[in-house]
């Protein structure tokens, strides 16, 4: 039985792309200074790492949150596929 | 072999006491494993579902099984090592794992829609021709036979700790007689007998990941602050060891290497030929993007998991003992298992053999899906319709002997350099993917003058610069923990050539494709009378399958 007839709009896939690549951004930056990495933020937990356990969360709750904005949505399901690649 | 033969003159990491209850459960695992392998075993002639088990697995158990497909052997016992050993650049290395599934998500809808399975086929969305497939399957082996040398060794390392003989000669006969089995499997199974094992390997590592950090947790009264604090203290370099730059790999070498690695990591991951196989076993593209948001939520799970029990590794045996039994540390989850219960208790033997299977489980199928994604492109791409017709046998036979033959080579060199350490081979196929094939992807995706020219300079001039670079880095020559530490040739300063490497396919697709200097010599021409047809002869070509 196939699938539902689901697809996210290029905005939510924006939106997707941005929340994830933004965290990244500062994730980046933080392993590559040592002094803004080792800054304490709870207890021994440093802003380094407690920052790649966020992105970490910030991925799973983006990824769901995509899925279910492309699963209620009504558009219709990409029919884009072409040849099946042939052979040679 | 018996047991006790295994366990003579062992070194005591998970106790004699326990060690011969191990080995028989593990062995008895093994056994149930291959029978139940055998039972996958398909006699099916038609490709499309021998390959991509006929486009029909449904959306969430495919799903579980790419989860699976992140998983490996290598992950498994190297990960929460160094995050025992190097703390915050651990962790970041399985963060920016994660990541790579939320890049591949992005592109997962497109390539499913092309209904296209192997590079070589992808990379003739914008130029058919015998020359674009093959260098789609000389891609796909240049990184599947270093990822396989990584996770042999990795599996042979395991097993020989298991047993209690962490000398090189048992991890070659570990490594070969793991060899075996997997092409044993790898010989028979199909994209769906894989996808059963991978979907089963998943709920049992997350099982047995969550067992041993809650263990952990117990130790240290719940409190994840004092397992945190107790980490810090017992790790090898209290002072640095939550901030950045403890890993050798970045001391010294700035924020340049610390970005070449984070390229290569996000975009190597993503990239993978196995996992393109994966997403084509979808039934339509939206199934497509719901296995992937399945996988994405408990890969993302399996790594919190792995970074608790790096940081428990950490606080419960120390740095010191970690990094003594092995200098990457791919003993901390077997010594930590053996150390979280009572010495003599029945729990222990559960949990040790529990360790044990999941790694055993993570190395099966990681080589077989390698293996199997390799054999596929090599079918297919490479040998083709005309080479099948000339060497008389059909598209199953090809392809299992293909699979035979991979698990053989890649064995053979894994035995061949048993001396030397080949980690960075590793390191070496994520820059391929991350070089050659997402570029290429990229290109042909959104990219209408993306063409035959451009995709071949930037498939081979990433693969040179790649091989060129690695050959030239700190990882071959220089240091004390290069391929060679007593030559000294390195002259590019990085660990990882993508910060080069990825611009640079880049930038050869364009140079190939758009040919600015045939566009100023075409100016010339108008200005002063007629000129050729530059799109002629051998330009390109109308994408067939580009969505």
């Amino acid at each position: 039985m196939p699938s539902a007839p689901s697809r996210p709009s290029p905005r939510d896939t924006r939106v997707l792309a941005t929340v994830n690549a933004v965290p990244l951004a500062v994730g980046v930056l933080l392993s590559c200074s040592t002094s803004l990495g080792e800054i304490s933020v709870y207890g021994r937990l440093t802003l380094a790492v407690g920052w790649a356990l966020t992105q970490l969360v910030v991925l799973i709750g983006a990824t769901w949150w995509y899925e279910s904005r492309a699963a209620s949505s009504g558009e219709p399901a990409s029919t884009s596929a072409s040849s099946a690649g042939g052979a040679w | 072999m018996t047991t006790h033969l295994l366990s003579v003159g062992s070194p005591d990491l998970i106790g004699t006491a326990a060690r011969g209850a191990v080995i028989s459960a593990f062995l008895v695992f093994v056994g149930l494993c291959l029978l139940w392998v055998f039972t996958l075993a398909t006699q099916d002639d038609d490709p499309e579902r021998l390959y991509v088990a006929g486009r029909s697995l449904p959306p969430v158990f495919n799903g579980v099984a790419m989860a699976g497909e992140q998983i490996t052997v290598v992950l498994l016992v190297s990960l929460p090592g160094a995050i025992a050993l190097f703390g915050y650049d651990g962790v970041s290395t399985a963060v920016d794992s994660a990541l790579a599934l939320g890049v591949f998500l992005l592109l997962a809808s497109r390539i499913r829609a092309t209904r296209r399975y192997t590079l070589g086929e992808l990379f003739s969305l914008r130029a058919e021709g015998p020359g674009t497939r093959i260098a789609g399957a000389v891609v796909t082996l240049c990184i599947a036979v270093p990822l396989l040398m990584v996770q042999l060794r990795a599996g042979g390392i395991t097993a020989a700790l298991l047993i209690g003989m962490p000398s090189e000669r048992a991890q070659v006969v570990c490594t070969v007689l793991m060899g075996f089995l997997i092409t044993c499997f790898a010989g028979v199974a199909d994209l769906r007998g894989t996808s059963f094992i991978q979907a089963v390997k998943v709920p049992v590592a997350l099982a047995t990941l969550a067992a041993v950090s809650l263990l952990a947790l117990r130790l240290f009264d719940w409190s994840p602050g004092s397992l945190l604090s107790a980490a810090v203290d017992k790790s090898m370099s209290p002072d640095g060891y939550l901030g950045p730059g403890l890993w050798t790999h970045t001391a010294g070498l700035g924020t340049l290497g610390t970005l070449s690695d984070h390229i290569v990591v996000i975009l190597g991951t993503a990239m993978m030929p196995h996992l393109l196989l994966r997403v084509s076993a979808s039934r339509d593209v939206p199934a497509a993007r719901r296995s992937l948001s399945v996988a994405v939520g408990l890969t993302g799970v399996f790594y919190l998991l792995l970074i608790t029990t790096g940081f428990a590794a950490a606080a419960v045996v120390g740095g010191g003992r970690i990094g003594a039994v092995n200098t990457r540390g791919q003993g901390a989850p077997i010594l930590l298992a053996s150390e979280l219960l009572p010495q003599h208790s029945t729990g222990r033997v559960v949990l040790i053999t529990l360790v044990a299977c999941v790694a055993f489980l993570a190395v099966l199928t990681a080589v077989a899906s390698v293996t199997f994604a390799a054999a596929v492109s090599v079918t297919r791409d490479l040998i083709g319709r005309r080479g099948r017709a000339r060497i008389g046998i059909g598209e199953p036979a090809v392809l299992r002997l293909s699979v035979v033959a991979l698990c053989a080579v890649s064995l053979l060199l894994t035995t061949a350099v048993h001396r030397y350490p080949i980690e960075f081979l590793l390191a070496f196929s994520l820059s391929l993917a991350a070089s050659c094939v997402f570029p290429a992807l990229v290109y042909s995706f959104l990219w209408t003058g993306f063409d035959r020219r451009g995709l071949l300079w930037l498939v081979y001039g990433g693969l040179s610069l790649c091989a060129l670079l690695t050959l030239a880095s700190p990882s071959v020559s220089g240091t004390k923990y290069a391929l060679l530490p007593e030559q000294d040739f390195n002259l590019f300063p990085l660990h990882t050539p993508g910060l080069v490497s990825v611009p640079a396919a880049f930038l050869l697709g364009w140079l190939g494709s758009a040919r600015p200097w045939e566009r100023t010599t075409r100016h010339r021409h108008t200005a002063s009378g007629p000129t050729p047809d530059r799109d002629a002869p051998g330009r390109a070509s109308t994408p067939t399958g580009a969505s």
